[in-house]
């Protein structure tokens, strides 16, 4: 049987669309891990590539999860704190960034400055 | 008296910190997005000063007109801060200035992994809050900043290991 050189990496076409959408922050994080492997040098560019992008959907997933278990957990902690601080009335669109820096600047400091309080 | 001003474009997001001494620039610390705002400003106040908008009343001429004009307040004057204040104001970015009690909050607050309007939100709390209150909700905070740390060290491990996984698998494919 034949060894099928371009399914592993060899001479497939740079010009082709995997090698224009590619994140090379993926490929950078494979790299590294490669490394500490022997022999990750017979690893051809093209396979590193297709790998990269195979696997990136994945530490993008981690990273998102990661990313609100972080925040989650900083809440937690804050919660109680965030009972006992003053709560300010949230601003929506309409009433624009103007109305809420007044209204919680006169807030603060007891006073109108247009904030209506 | 040393202030801190906090600034925070129109999203919210961090822009950096102008210190002063008793309404006179002493130094500005920039975020990168606060870089590409504001360096220009920053650079050009330094040299020329700020440029403030002034409005007299003419009561001697025929119908009162009331005159506007421009001038320049010194980095080093005594005004500069509400000088500076009123220029940011009129270009919608929130200039917040605070004591040094909620700097340090500021700062704990700054690494949470919150939207940037909830970090303002929590800014403005905070500033309104009094000097045992702050004590007690920068401990809350410094724990709040470790267990976001927590989390992100447990997310790059898991990443790691799957790029590791990834890696192995790529170099058992060429060295079978």
């Amino acid at each position: 049987m034949a060894f099928d050189h371009k399914s592993r990496g060899w001479g497939a076409s740079p010009e082709g669309p995997e090698a224009t959408e590619f994140d090379p922050h993926h490929l950078a994080s494979l790299l590294t891990a490669l490394r500490r492997y022997e022999g990750s040098g017979n690893v051809p560019r093209m396979a590193q590539e297709r790998q990269a992008k195979k696997v990136a959907p994945q530490a993008k997933e981690l990273m998102e999860l990661g990313k609100q278990r972080a925040t989650k957990a900083a809440m937690t902690v804050l919660n109680g704190m965030l009972l006992r601080l003053p709560t300010f009335a949230m601003p929506n669109e309409e009433q624009g960034r103007a109305w809420e820096v007044n209204y919680l600047e006169a807030r603060q400091e007891g006073s109108d400055r247009n904030g209506h309080i | 008296m040393i202030e801190a001003t906090l600034l925070f474009d129109r999203h919210h997001v961090f822009f950096g910190e102008i210190e002063s001494h008793g309404g006179a620039f002493r130094h500005a610390m920039l975020s990168e997005a606060g870089e590409r705002r504001l360096e220009p400003n920053l650079r050009e106040w330094q040299v020329r000063g700020v440029p403030v908008l002034r409005e007299v009343a003419r009561p001697n001429v025929p119908g009162h007109p009331t005159v506007y004009f421009q001038e320049r307040v010194q980095v080093r004057e005594q005004h500069f801060l509400q000088a500076a204040r009123l220029w940011f104001e009129n270009h919608g970015i929130a200039a917040v200035t605070v004591n040094r009690d909620v700097l340090r909050c500021w700062s704990y607050i700054a690494q949470l992994p919150l939207q940037p309007r909830e970090r303002f939100l929590l800014l403005i709390s905070l500033r309104g809050s009094r000097h045992t209150d702050l004590l007690a909700c920068e401990k809350t905070l410094i724990e709040a900043v470790e267990a976001a740390d927590m989390e992100r060290t447990k997310t790059t491990k898991a990443i790691e290991k799957l790029w590791d996984r990834a890696a192995k698998e790529l170099v058992a494919q060429f060295t079978a």
